[in-house]
């Protein structure tokens, strides 16, 4: 342990000492710091505060990655290409002690560099938001939904599953009837169809009648601050074109378990816009004892149904946590990402020369966010089965063998006042850090500590 | 000897390779003007910002635009607009060149984004941010003349017209903000142009003129002061002795007020007064006009867009180019009338620079409208020989039109059902109050010359479209708007 202690001790104290940790110092300090009075939102405190977060943390994120990624190349070989390491390795240090040194004191003067970092552009803030001339009523606002920690519960949309597939076979049953035989490429744009009627249909409110909403897995300690948001369309397209923006009168109401009776929420009564997102304040004593919350809309409208898009809206917004807890939510995973650079850097740092290593690391980096880019576009709400196709296949295998760094992005999130779920945490260390780094990890250190090394002593 | 002949052969296959590189690089760069692949134009007395992203990042601000863009698509699709501002300007400042990008973003934030919005308030932001990053593209790139038109067409239809649901709200907060900046509904701009633009000339001329001598005028608390109070400190005031060097200070920060809220200066503002008549700057047609006028390369009258533009600004003057009513805590009680002031300038000018040049047939038909329009009004608001006038002179540029031979009540009597598309009732009736309401607006103006002409107006639509019934409706209609307007009217009636 004395062995990797002296090497953290000294790479630490030589990466400190270097003008590279001074000016990556520098250009985190000028970018939290700087970015928040540059930044211009649409004019109120809402959106210069989301974006302060979300860009300065992207760019503290990027600024460290980048060094990460240099510094540890650089560190890995700069024993080698100064041709110094056999004064490190002739003396009683294993290889492993010597990856394992390097590896903890650019993680640790990294992570310092981040929390330093995080500080100020929470200090930072804090102040813009106190000193600016933003009325109380928009401090107020940006407390709410971006200081806080809000859980986002959607309706339980589960049984539209078993709706479509019993939509899909009483269709295949009257073609069937009908002597009708389908090619594969009709069936494919049948079962879409069918599949955005379903979608369309549940989310329809007749005039004079009521939709129910349900939704799951709420903490009771949750009861005070919960949130309903929500949007309609109202009519059809012809309705739309004709009007300037359709309006439906409609109110919410809410299933009270003790009573067992519905009961309206205030100031849910109204006419709402077609396509305009809606918030209402939910009263407490409204959750049953299993964490479930019943809502209902009542279409008021005299002859026109309205629609909700049942994948987005409603969706409930509960304060789990304090915006401090989950600002160190998001420093864990920041970290997280650290540690992903900072391994893969020095192991391929240890096996390539300093180029080779650099370019493979970014390479790896690149293909991950574009992995995970194609593997976005291609997932639906009701899971349809897809068929398999190349780009699927190629998608799948590169995820299964890559690391999307994009996983660890928590700035959207954080500047939404998103909470970010210790799931997510676990997930992030568990399967991409341990399951799948640590693999190419120990492969790596195998190489560097079976590695010929005594060839770079001949100058 | 053999590696000297490789590396002169080398040598030799390096030069072939580079003079062919050299052709196919001309052929291209060719190929390259002659398809419009690139954009040629050159930012000149570009800001720092613009001079830095269009040298500094060379081609890659291309990719890094294209980046923004699809980030900014994305963000829409998903109903985040929070940084849609910040996108725009920083792709417009990467691709000063390309007002395309600009007048899109401006275009999607005033239309596409603010009718996502219920609140007018929310609305007016998006509307506002448009013409800022416009207005903020002009300023950057002064040369580019489609940013004009775009300014002016956006005043134009998310102003001048009532398809949104909010144009009151937008012409309630213009004016609001455009007296905020002057002080007052009628602002003396000959003075605003007599003043000076920098701190040194104006301590200058507080030393020279006025005999005040090593005042500290630090713009940024004066005008910090100015905009919380409407007022200059009065310590500061009575160190200059005199109210007329207060006055001169005043002056001197609103106008530094309009060039920083409006972009806009006094010296041409005061060339347009003079070249159409007295416009109304606090409203959205004389800024309009502002940028139409003052878009390099004079594409009036060359330019199709510019003139249609300016044909309908005037044209909206004629209609509604004056603010009659303002109330501060309600944007509904706004309400503006005709400007008849700049129908002699204004057709004066039309006629000398636009329908007298070669491109008269491409305009003779809008200034037929636009002639017409004024004599409606004139006619509307009891000025029967300005308005035969007007006529006479319509009636010799245009001889082989039969609409004109027959007098004015002729014309009007024929013209008035296509100009007002009274196809119903429900416009039929709107414009009978729209007229009582001016005439009763006129009347607590002392203007009764106009007030007896929008009242006889408002018969004579009732009498043309309603001849059925009796005028008794009227006339109770006629009390019950006196009596219930009267007090409203008083309240936020606009001085001369």
């Amino acid at each position: 342990m004395k062995a990797f202690f002296s090497i953290n001790r000294i790479t630490f104290l030589a990466l400190t000492r270097s003008y590279v940790f001074q000016t990556v110092l520098a250009f985190l300090l000028l970018c939290v710091i700087g970015l928040p009075m540059l930044l211009s939102g649409d004019g109120t405190a809402l959106s210069h505060i989301k974006l302060s977060i979300d860009y300065t943390l992207s760019f503290v994120t990027f600024i460290l990655v980048f060094s990460i990624l240099w510094t540890s190349c650089t560190v890995m070989n700069s024993d080698r290409d100064k041709y110094q390491l056999h004064l490190v390795v002739v003396k009683p240090v294993s290889k492993v002690t010597v990856w394992l040194g390097k590896f903890f004191s650019i993680l640790v003067t990294h992570t310092l560099l981040l929390f330093i970092s995080m500080a100020v552009l929470y200090l930072v803030l804090h102040f813009n938001l106190n000193s600016s001339t933003y009325t109380q009523k928009q401090r107020e606002k940006v407390y709410n939904k971006i200081l806080t920690g809000r859980k986002t519960i959607k309706h339980d949309f589960s049984g539209l599953k078993q709706l479509y597939r019993k939509n899909w076979k009483e269709k295949l049953a009257a073609l069937k009837k009908s002597g009708e035989v389908l090619t594969d490429r009709n069936k494919k744009e049948l079962r879409q169809e069918i599949y955005f009627q379903t979608l369309t249909n549940s989310g329809q409110v007749e005039p004079g009648k009521s939709s129910e909403f349900i939704f799951k897995n709420i903490k009771e300690d949750s009861l005070t601050n919960i949130i309903l948001k929500f949007r309609i369309f109202v009519g059809n397209i012809k309705m739309i074109s004709k009007q300037n923006k359709p309006k439906a009168a409609g109110a919410w109401e809410i299933f009270d378990p003790r009573t067992k009776k519905y009961n309206k929420i205030k100031g849910s009564l109204q006419d709402y816009t077609s396509n305009i997102f809606y918030e209402l304040k939910l009263p407490a004593g409204c959750l049953s004892k299993d964490g479930t919350a019943k809502l209902r809309y009542i279409n008021k409208a005299e002859s026109v149904s309205v629609f909700f898009q049942i994948t987005e809206s409603p969706v409930l917004y509960i304060t789990e946590v304090p915006f401090l807890n989950n600002y160190l939510r998001a420093f864990i995973v920041i970290f997280l990402s650290l540690v992903l650079i900072t391994g893969l850097g020095c192991a391929l740092g240890g096996v390539f020369s300093f180029p080779i290593a650099v370019i493979t690391v970014a390479a790896y980096l690149v293909i991950g966010s574009i992995s995970n880019f194609v593997t976005l576009s291609s997932k639906s709400a009701l899971d349809i089965k897809k068929e398999q196709s190349f780009e699927k296949s190629l998608t799948d295998f590169l995820l299964s063998v890559i690391i999307p760094l994009s996983r660890f992005d928590t700035s959207d999130e954080l500047s939404s006042g998103i909470l970010i779920e210790k799931s997510k945490i676990f997930d992030l260390l568990f399967f991409l850090i341990l399951c799948k780094e640590f693999p190419l990890l120990f492969l790596c250190i195998y190489i560097y500590s079976k590695k010929e090394l005594g060839l770079i002593t001949k100058k | 000897m053999k590696k000297i002949y490789n590396k002169i052969l080398l040598l030799i296959i390096i030069i072939i390779t580079l003079f062919c590189i050299y052709k196919i690089e001309l052929k291209l760069n060719k190929i390259r003007k002659e398809k419009k692949l690139v954009e040629s134009s050159v930012v000149y007395n570009a800001p720092p910002i613009i001079a830095f992203t269009t040298v500094a990042l060379g081609g890659f601000r291309g990719i890094i635009a294209d980046i923004l863009w699809l980030r900014a698509s994305l963000l829409q699709t998903q109903g985040k607009y929070f940084e849609m501002v910040q996108l725009a300007s920083w792709i417009s400042k990467l691709q000063p060149g390309f007002t395309g990008s600009t007048t899109f973003f401006a275009w999607n934030m005033a239309y596409n984004i603010s009718v996502t919005f219920a609140n007018p308030k929310d609305k007016y932001r998006w509307v506002e941010n448009g013409l800022n990053l416009l207005i903020d593209a002009i300023k950057n790139t002064p040369n580019k003349i489609g940013l004009y038109s775009e300014t002016a067409w956006l005043y134009l239809h998310k102003f001048g017209y009532v398809y949104d649901s909010s144009y009151k709200y937008y012409r309630y907060r213009l004016a609001k903000s455009m007296f905020k900046v002057t002080g007052t509904w009628h602002p003396d701009w000959k003075a605003y142009a007599d003043i000076p633009e920098n701190k040194e000339d104006m301590m200058l001329l507080l030393e020279n003129k006025y005999n005040v001598k090593d005042t500290d005028i630090s713009t940024f608390k004066l005008l910090e002061h100015l905009e919380k109070h409407d007022d200059l400190p009065d310590n500061f005031k009575s160190n200059l002795k005199s109210d007329k060097a207060a006055n001169s200070v005043e002056l001197f920060l609103r106008k530094m007020r309009l060039k920083n809220n409006f972009y806009m200066e006094p010296e041409k503002i005061l060339k347009i007064n003079s070249t159409l008549g007295l416009l109304d700057w606090n409203l959205w047609q004389a800024h309009a006009i502002y940028w139409l006028f003052n878009a390099p390369q004079k594409p009036l009258p060359k330019n199709r867009e510019f003139v249609s533009f300016l044909f309908l600004a005037l044209k909206q003057t004629l209609k509604n180019g004056k603010l009659l009513l303002f109330d501060k805590d309600n944007y509904k009680a706004i309400y503006t009338g005709p400007n008849l002031g700049i129908i002699k300038k204004s057709s004066e000018f039309l006629k000398r620079n636009i329908l007298e040049t070669e491109h008269k047939e491409l305009y003779k038909q809008k200034y037929k409208i636009f002639i017409e329009e004024a004599i409606i009004q004139l006619f509307a608001s009891g000025e029967f020989q300005q308005a035969e006038k007007l006529l006479k002179i319509i009636k010799k540029i245009y001889p082989e039109d039969k609409i004109y031979q027959n007098g004015l009540r002729s014309f009007i009597n024929k013209a008035i059902p296509f100009k007002f598309f009274l196809h119903d009732k429900t416009a039929i009736s709107a414009l009978i109050k729209r007229n009582l309401k001016l005439s009763n607006i006129y009347k607590y103006r002392n203007d009764f010359k106009h007030s007896n002409g929008r009242r006889n107006f408002a018969l004579f639509l009732y009498e043309a479209y309603n001849s059925s019934s009796p005028d008794d409706k009227l006339k109770s209609f006629y009390k019950f708007q006196k009596a219930a307007k009267v007090q409203k009217i008083e309240k936020y009636l606009i001085e001369h």
